[in-house]
């Protein structure tokens, strides 16, 4: 078997594990509170039928662990409740929103590594020079600009002084793919530019290691080109620490949409998190923080396992 | 002693006419020197020599003696911000100073190649060696991909790796230390250059397979007939492979003479340190090794007096005050041909060996118990004389590290 | 046979040598740079306000004035007015309050706790150390701002919630800093020796180790108290910060808002004030980590 691939499934019972467990802290959430949940869930000014009903439902009177399996067993079919707000069931409301946090995601990550790969590149490359003192002096301004200010600074020049593109709202790709894109770009850029300067720093500190490495200079005594160094034998072995920071990073891009989300108007997950919470429809937030949680875990699982593939030393066990 | 081939007919055509009749390579006064905080370092101070086609010149000293920082001077390699280097470097009939960074490049891998010392750190531990093979050959040579491929295994055959098809495939890592050296010869061979600049190649490696890879490249030079710069720290290596040898010190160079006459009568302090601390087969079991006393330094720019002096148990007065220049042993120089150095012997000592001047020196210091430098001298044993026997036999032992 | 050559140990060295290696002749000379040095008087500044917001001659930051909203700086309004025409400058300076109380506190907590914790798993080792990692796994794997928002949720919000729990939540990254620094520092020499001596235990905790993990923290701290700061704004922008009418940076950002197409004059202040604090708290963290490294360099 190809060693990346047994690599990966070792590692995969501590992943079950680490998933059970934040299930079960999740499960917690509304069962560990004070109180009657059920009165927790419906509010103060539910009706006795209601919370009976609810109780039932819940099967309150089990011992907690039965519950939890039962509402595990649920949780796995695709059932994570029904909202008693919206009476809308929770994984239908998530599916409904994901792919705005989804494309908004993946359209920030893309453009803060389009941004970041070649601004580190380069000044490793050139360390020490005009552009790379510029780009770390740079990087510390942009890591103090928080998302929601960027955010802000954006909509006064792009939407509201330029008028360019929308401030808030979202068009669907199907609908109209040139809104869509203009109704993404902002936000993607607020979501990202801290990420922008997180990935030229890790990417620059590898870089510059494997640039004093004889590798280089071998590459250099082949008479290569200094962009095919920089890319085949600087940038591939230097990518490690990258691929784990970006790992590390979904979760404050998952954490970021929900600001972003929010500012922008835009119907993602992160925004009905906040509709959730600002409605204590606790039910779906107990489903979302489900659904956020184990995402986080897989793409972390999936980063380390990418490791093997870059870097075949560590596929095959060494330096692991 | 290897043989040089005069015949040059096999080697690769030069595109410059009168690049076949000069010296391969012609380095005047190269000077490599770091900025740094405490002032500038010297890492190669004034370096001049020249090899001919299908030479071999032995590079030796301590590490941190400036030997890689030569290599690397001399294909233009230096790359560090803090880094200049000064100095004319002549590569097959072209000033390689007046080239464009293109031309240059065109030059690295086809005309010189490199090889290092640990090829686990020198090759790229993420990239298959026959790319890392195939690469080259792209860069440089009009070939389509099905010739780069069998070119490759060709190469990986002619350096002794079994199985080459498969090896192709795989990475650095899955290779043992010897074959991965092999690969790496392989890599530097592949587009045929003409120069073949070996840092440290065996250092490495365990005995039986530095002597197997030493005989690679014997082999591979004889082949091809390349000129070679073999660069070691360990005068063993060089016996009995190396024409000419160079001996550096605080970046410069101390002695420089054909092989034969440098193991004979070597006349700088430094050398027969040197010499004393390579064992010999024909040692007497338990023979003690000499060690050169101290370390090498740092050497600042515009320092004043021999480098060597506070480790030489020679050192007089005045080798504190000026730096000896490196001046011809009479008798040596042919000034008839200034690139004919085959028999030239220089050095670079006020008080050398096999001079009255010098053993002077050395019975005074000996009576007074310490060098001018201050070096205490403990005479344990009998004269020095005895070590300077005529020959390093071909099959060198090694010292166990 | 050789002759032995002895090197007196107080050789002296000729002017032709310098005895450094260029390791030690490249390093940076150690100096306090004009960065480091503004970024510290912007923080004691900072402080400054938060302590003396009460005392100082300044307008009531809650006191609204309909006729004078959304000014501009002006002589009586230095950084103008908001949409409620309160003085922004006088916010921003009781602002200060907030942001130093919520991330200092929320610090604290974290690094008092996981700093423990951290240092007894790297100590113990063993099953101690297997649980908190664990745990500290676990409470890792959510996005601290979800699991913030979801607990908000629950617990309810006010300036001691928020504070509490940010710092509860923020212990695990201590407890990993904590723990890396402890198993370097009884990998030391020293370390070991005073353990293989038989050294009293507490003894080497506090005197050997607690002393080589507190400066790692405090520069992770640093960072840390600005990931607060902007944590507060965050909170505030979805409306769950602390309850108006009491000003903090982040509120004031969020409410500009709503006056984007009038004015951006509000937007500005605050936005600066946070922008300078949270740059000099990472510029500082910064400056401790490399000084860090440069100690453990030369030891
Ligand atoms: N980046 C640098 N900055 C300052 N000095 C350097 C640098 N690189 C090399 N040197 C100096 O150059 C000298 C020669 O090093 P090197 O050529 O590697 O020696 P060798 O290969 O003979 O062991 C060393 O003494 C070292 O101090
Ligand atoms: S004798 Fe003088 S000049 Fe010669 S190596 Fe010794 S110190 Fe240098
Ligand atoms: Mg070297």
């Amino acid at each position: 078997m190809n060693p990346a691939v047994s690599r990966t499934l070792r590692r995969v019972p501590r992943l079950v594990l680490t998933l059970l467990a934040v299930s079960f802290c999740t499960f917690l959430l509304t069962n560990l509170l004070p109180g009657d949940p059920a009165l927790t869930i419906l509010g103060e000014n539910a009706s006795d039928e209601q919370i009976e009903a609810l109780r039932a439902d819940l099967r309150l009177d089990d011992p907690i662990l039965v519950r939890y399996v039962a509402w595990l067993g649920d949780a796995l079919t695709g059932d994570l409740g029904t909202s008693y707000r919206t009476g809308q069931s929770v994984t239908d409301a998530i599916i409904e929103r994901l792919p705005v946090t989804l494309e908004l995601g993946i359209v920030s990550l893309a453009l803060s590594l389009i941004v970041a790969i070649p601004l580190g590149v380069w000044s490793a490359y050139r360390a020490g020079g005009l552009v790379d003192r510029f780009l770390t002096t740079a990087s510390f301004g942009l890591m103090a600009v928080p998302g929601f200010m960027l955010a802000l600074f954006l909509i006064i020049v792009f939407a509201v002084r330029l008028g360019w593109l929308p401030s808030t709202g979202w068009v669907r790709f199907s609908e109209d793919p040139v809104g869509n894109i203009r109704s993404v770009i902002l936000p993607a850029i607020a979501l990202g530019a801290n990420e922008i300067a997180v990935f030229m720093r890790v990417l620059r500190s590898d870089m510059l290691t494997t640039l004093n490495q004889d590798s280089i200079t071998m590459a250099r005594a082949k008479g290569l080109s200094a962009g095919r160094i920089l890319t085949f034998h600087a940038l591939r072995p230097s990518s490690l620490s990258l691929v784990t920071i970006i790992g590390v990073q979904i979760g404050a891009i998952i954490g970021g949409s929900v600001i972003i989300e929010t500012m922008f108007a835009l119907p993602g997950v992160g925004r009905l998190l906040i509709d959730s919470i600002a409605e204590r429809d606790l039910v779906t937030v107990q489903g979302l923080a489900l659904v956020i949680g184990v995402s986080v875990i897989v793409v972390n699982f999936i980063t380390d396992s990418i490791y093997g593939f870059i870097d075949p030393r560590i596929r095959d066990g060494r330096n692991a | 002693m290897t043989s040089v081939p005069t015949d040059r007919t096999t080697a690769p055509a030069t595109d410059d006419a009168m690049g076949v009749d000069g010296p391969l390579l012609d380095v005047t006064d190269l000077r490599t020197t770091f900025r740094t905080p405490v002032g500038d370092v010297v890492a190669v101070d004034g370096v001049s020599f020249t090899l001919r086609r299908g030479e071999t010149l032995g590079i030796v000293g301590e590490s941190g003696s400036g030997k890689s920082m030569l290599a690397r001077s001399v294909l233009r390699l230096v790359e560090q911000r803090n880094a200049t280097v000064t100095g004319r470097v002549v590569l097959d009939g072209h000033d390689l100073a007046t080239l464009s960074n293109r031309e240059l490049r065109r030059r690295r891998g086809r005309v010189a190649a490199m090889i290092f010392q640990d090829p686990m750190t020198a090759l790229n531990g993420t990239m298959r060696i026959g790319q890392q093979i195939t690469e080259s050959l792209r860069e440089h040579l009009p070939m389509g991909r099905g010739e780069r491929r069998a070119a490759a295994i060709d190469l990986l055959r002619s350096v002794g790796i079994p199985d080459a098809e498969r090896h192709l495939r795989s990475y650095p890592h899955e290779l043992s230390g010897g074959m991965r050296q092999r690969a790496m010869i392989a890599i530097a061979l592949a587009c045929g250059p003409k120069l073949l600049i070996a840092d440290e190649p065996t250092t490495a490696l365990d005995v039986t397979m530095q002597r197997q890879v030493l005989d690679l490249l014997d082999t591979e030079q004889r082949d091809r007939s390349m000129s070679m710069m073999l660069i070691t720290h360990d005068l063993g290596v060089v016996a009995g492979r190396a024409d000419r040898i160079m001996v550096m010190y605080a970046g410069r160079v101390v002695e420089h003479a054909p092989a034969d006459r440098l193991f004979a009568a070597p006349r700088h302090p430094y050398t027969d340190g040197l010499l004393r601390s390579v064992p010999r087969v024909s040692d007497e079991p338990g023979r003690e090794l000499a060690t050169i006393p101290g370390s090498p330094r740092v050497v600042l720019d515009g320092a004043v007096g021999c480098p060597f002096a506070p480790r030489c148990d020679r050192a007089q007065p005045d080798c504190l005050d000026a730096n000896p220049p490196l001046t011809p042993v009479d008798g040596t120089s042919e000034p008839d041909d200034l690139h004919d150095t085959r028999s030239l012997h220089e050095h670079a000592c006020w008080y050398p060996l096999g001079t009255e001047r010098g053993e002077r020196a050395l019975q005074a210091n000996r009576a007074a118990g310490t060098t001018a430098a201050g070096l205490r001298l403990t005479d344990m044993t009998g004269s020095a004389d005895t070590a300077t026997e005529p020959t390093v036999s071909d099959t060198v032992a090694r010292s166990a590290p | 046979m050789a002759e032995m050559l002895d090197v007196a140990a107080d050789q002296p060295v000729t002017s032709a040598t310098a005895d450094a290696p260029a390791e030690v002749i490249a390093r940076r000379r150690r100096r306090w740079r004009v960065t480091t040095v503004l970024s510290v008087g912007w923080l004691v500044l900072t402080v400054f306000a938060a302590l003396a917001a009460d005392l100082l001659p300044l307008i009531d930051p809650n006191l609204v004035d309909a006729k004078n909203a959304l000014q501009p700086p002006s002589a009586d309004h230095w950084l103008g007015t908001d949409g409620l025409g309160r003085d922004q400058f006088s916010r921003i300076v009781h602002g200060a309050q907030v942001s130093v109380l919520v991330s200092v506190s929320a610090v604290a907590v974290g690094m008092l706790v996981g700093g423990m914790l951290g240092l007894l798993a790297g100590y113990v080792r063993g099953r101690v150390e297997g649980a908190i990692l664990a745990v500290s796994d676990v409470v890792l794997a959510f996005p601290g701002l979800v699991l913030l928002l979801v607990l908000l949720a629950y617990i309810g919000r006010s300036l001691f919630a928020i504070a509490v729990i940010v710092g509860i939540l923020s212990i695990p990254l201590y407890a990993r800093v904590a723990r890396a620094n402890t198993l370097s520092v009884t990998e030391r020499e020293f370390v070991r020796a005073a353990t293989v001596l038989g050294a009293d235990r507490s003894r080497i905790v506090f005197r050997e180790i607690l002393p080589n993990i507190i400066l790692p923290l405090t520069a992770y701290g640093f960072v840390a108290l600005g990931k607060v700061i902007v944590l507060e704004g965050s909170l505030a922008f979805l409306g769950l910060s602390v309850q108006p009418p009491d000003p903090t940076w982040g509120q004031m950002i969020a409410d500009s808002k709503r006056h984007l197409s009038d004015t951006i004059w509000p937007a500005i202040g605050p936005s600066v004030a946070m922008f300078l604090t949270v740059l000099s708290l990472s510029l500082v963290g910064d400056r401790m980590r490399h000084r860090i490294d440069a100690r453990a360099e030369a030891m």
